[in-house]
């Protein structure tokens, strides 16, 4: 039987001192990594497309302007969270007065094409979800769409809304509590 | 089977919903959902929760490259324009040394004062800033020689 060799994924601290000798595919690689999630705390932050996405190339034009600075002690993740949550609460400042009617411009995304059916009965449905979401404080609101779209650990999400891992724990589930209870579930 | 409390089960529902689950984990997780109303109704509002998230555009990826590269391009530029005024000194000084060489050379009075040499332009091209020899002495000649070989 013939071997096959399955390339082994490089881990970030790998392609971090690739970018260190100045291999451009490296830093590549890491954007293709992250750009999803920096993407996710951006909009989650900002709800805004065009804020979110401009935030989102600050965050890595600065990881890589900086990556000098970064030491590899901590880990690459953790950093790219640490400078998109700067990135868009300094983008958040600038445009506080441009956050209205956000979500006409906001386009759902689909988790796959076997799922259509169900997506869109839980469109329907979360129409009013969404409305209701609003009404949380930004917390709570932060911390569960930061731990249901982007799977964040309740460590992160602290080190996003600047709380500990408990705090952003119990944001989180008063969060849903308060959910359950204004939608009758 | 593992019996499952509710808050151990609720810790899994977001990685569920996103299909983060390994299949055994997934299983005792249906299992538990199952029997459990308060979960089942958790399970729903996550379910709505998640198809709410936005969708990446997809030319991010490219802007974000785009941008990246510009940066590094921009900061290696403008090291070089830092660099350019003193290249173009540099340079200035030494194609005037070269000109100063190729143009000025021989160097008349220099030479007069050197070597004790008569030169002066002559309207004759051939002799034009020539050296003159007629009235050197053997000596003068000499050392003029051992200047020259
Ligand atoms: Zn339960």
């Amino acid at each position: 039987m013939a071997e096959v060799n399955i390339p082994k994924r490089k881990s970030d601290e790998v392609l971090v001192r690739m970018v260190y000798s100045g291999k451009l595919a490296a830093m590549d690689t890491l954007i293709d990594r992250y750009y999803s999630l920096c993407f996710g705390i951006c909009m989650a932050v900002l709800k805004d497309y065009d804020d979110a996405s401009d935030a989102c190339q600050n965050c890595f034009v600065n990881v890589f302007k900086n990556i000098g600075k970064f030491r590899g002690d901590g880990n690459f993740r953790s950093w790219v969270l640490t400078i998109a949550r700067n990135e868009s609460f300094s983008v958040l400042r600038q445009s506080k007065n441009r956050r209205e009617n956000v979500y006409e411009k906001m386009e759902p995304a689909l988790r796959s094409r076997e799922d259509v059916p169900r997506e869109v009965f839980l469109r329907i449905e979360s129409s009013q979800v969404r409305e209701v979401v609003e009404t949380l404080p930004d917390k709570q609101r932060l911390a569960i769409k930061l731990r249901i779209d982007e799977g964040l650990s309740f460590k992160e999400i602290g080190q996003i809304i600047g709380s500990s891992e408990g705090a952003s724990r119990v944001n989180y589930h008063h969060g849903i509590g308060k959910l359950k209870e204004l939608l009758g579930a | 089977m593992i019996i499952w409390e509710c808050i151990e089960a609720k810790g899994y529902l977001s990685a569920g919903v996103r299909g983060e689950l390994s299949e055994p984990i997934k299983a005792e997780l249906d299992r538990h959902v199952l029997d459990c109303s308060d979960c089942r109704g958790e399970l729903e509002l996550i379910e709505k929760l998640f198809v709410l998230r936005p969708a990446t555009p997809l030319q991010l990826p490219l802007e974000i490259k785009k941008a990246v590269r510009l940066e590094f391009f921009e900061a290696e530029t403008s090291y070089w324009r830092k660099l350019l005024p003193a290249a173009a000194v540099t340079t200035l000084l030494v194609s005037a040394s070269l000109l100063d060489k190729v143009l000025f050379l021989p160097d008349i009075s220099l030479l007069e004062q050197d070597f004790f040499v008569n030169v002066w332009p002559s309207e004759d091209y051939d002799l034009a800033g020539s050296l003159v020899l007629d009235d050197f002495s053997e000596e003068s000649l000499n050392l003029l020689f051992e200047e020259i070989k």
